[in-house]
């Protein structure tokens, strides 16, 4: 992938040219490429100041009104759009929403294997590639509470049984022992059956191996989207990259004969 | 062209749906609060590709957290903007940092996030930008100075840019993408716009 190439793409981004999926490869490109991130900021940055303003033009609202339908799975209006869309998605039929990314877990031929503690096990690529070996870690969960104060230990998956987390804490999840790189992502369905996708919440979740642990993104707040209950917990480790078109090819992750739920956590008011 | 801000937190019928969840009446709020929670977003983060991820994320909480909303209990647009500052501090958080001491988000009114009425600082940012944008244009072909006006100014669409010049879309299309290109490696314009990009990307 030349320079050249990727300004012209990022030329084209910033004029609202790109459809959603070349959009969204882009964007993953972006968040691991400090030169082409650089590049996309000084023409957007340039943009706004053709209009003798620093605030976002209409273009990038449009931008973002375009991924947002993309993401969430709803044609642009005037098209064939729902206009009664259930208040959750319901699994197995449906996905969240606003977990659509979810769907990138899971995909016609992919497989998603997972296992704890330094036990191998064979995985395929998600779009049905070669038979891979992938040594995964095991998923540690630690806690804080919105207030500040120490971080608790929720539990290490698998083996914790049932955990306990709170929607007055801030969750973080991270994985230990994974000995080889991998592309992760952590999901968890609810009582409702709605799935909130973890990791990554951006990037394509690309994880290399570390001896000790390793944080997977941002704390999550289960003050937001998640109601008291159970959520059950899957963990998913592939050794091939999670194509961005597949972000649209809704699954339910469940479905999906190889994968593979590490633990549940109780959340508590 | 500035931006007016909106004071109109939904019409009636699109608050019910909202919180039910459907998705046209999100795209519908999303459309009348967009600019204010996008001024969140550049309040904090530098960049615009950060605010934009950081915009994606915070509209994503919105659409989960959309049947939290009570009506009862507050305007919706104190709703959203109270979910956009709990993300962009989770954000911030994620990323090790905190928000900047001068920088007080949950006592900035709405008045604040305003960009209707820039500080002094702003104010002198952005007369320096116009004076720059303007000697940049004096040196374009005439053409390519309409185009700039129609397009990047006016933010025409192509199609009608390229009716007002008499020209064809592909045209316009080219001299839109040429006048960027030139716009980007201009010396003295991007001297001036220095100031707006993340350390990074200097």
């Amino acid at each position: 992938m030349s320079l050249l190439w990727n300004r012209r793409r990022l030329r084209k981004a910033v004029s609202g040219e790109l459809g959603p999926a070349e959009e969204l490869r882009l964007r993953q490109h972006l968040s691991g490429c400090a030169s082409c991130r650089g590049y996309y900021d000084r023409l957007v940055v340039t943009a706004r100041a053709m209009r003798g303003d620093l605030n976002a033009t209409r273009t990038e609202a449009a931008r973002t009104e375009a991924r947002l339908r993309s993401l969430l799975g709803s044609a642009a209006p005037g098209r064939s759009a729902s206009s009664a869309a259930p208040t959750r998605a319901r699994f197995p039929f449906r996905l969240a929403p606003a977990f659509a990314l979810a769907s990138v877990l899971v995909v016609a031929g992919g497989a998603l294997v997972l296992r704890m503690r330094g036990e191998e096990h064979a995985t395929e690529g998600l779009r049905g590639g070669p038979e891979a070996r992938v040594a995964a870690g095991s998923l540690w969960a630690h806690a804080r509470s919105r207030e500040g104060g120490p971080v608790r230990v929720v539990a290490e998956f698998p083996g914790a049984g049932e955990a306990q987390v709170s929607q007055r804490e801030y969750v973080q999840f991270g994985l230990r022992n994974l000995t080889q790189p991998g592309y992760v992502a952590v999901a968890g369905v609810d009582d409702g059956g709605a799935v909130h996708l973890y990791y990554p919440q951006s990037g394509d979740g690309r994880i290399e191996p570390v001896d000790g642990r390793v944080r997977l993104g941002r704390s999550i707040d289960f003050a937001i989207g998640h109601d008291p209950g159970v959520v059950r917990l899957f963990l998913v480790v592939s050794s091939t990259p999670i194509p961005p078109e597949a972000a649209t090819d809704v699954r339910a992750l469940t479905e999906h004969p190889e994968a593979r739920e590490v633990g549940v956590l109780k959340v508590v008011p | 062209m500035r931006e007016r801000q909106r004071n109109t937190d939904a019409p009636p019928d699109v608050v019910p749906a909202f919180v039910r969840g459907d998705t046209d009446a999100f795209f519908e709020v999303y459309r009348l609060h967009e600019g204010a929670i996008r001024r969140v977003a550049q309040r904090v983060f530098d960049g615009p590709f950060e605010q934009e991820e950081a915009v994606q994320e915070i509209w994503l909480t919105v659409h989960r957290s959309c049947h939290t909303f009570d009506p009862a209990r507050g305007s919706l647009s104190g709703w959203l903007r109270a979910v956009a500052i709990n993300k962009v501090r989770e954000l911030l958080r994620a990323k090790g940092r905190e928000p900047a001491a001068d920088l007080d988000l949950d006592e900035a009114p709405d008045e604040a996030l305003k960009l209707d009425g820039p500080g002094p600082e702003k104010a002198a940012q952005l007369s320096r930008i116009r004076a720059a944008v303007t000697q940049f244009a004096r040196g374009l072909p005439a053409e390519e100075a309409r185009v700039l006006e129609l397009a990047l100014v006016e933010e025409l669409s192509l199609e009608e840019v390229a009716q007002a010049l008499s020209s064809t879309v592909r045209r316009c299309k080219y001299l839109k993408k040429k006048l960027l290109v030139r716009a980007v490696t201009d010396p003295g314009l991007q001297r001036v716009l220095e100031e707006l990009l993340p350390e990074g990307g200097r």
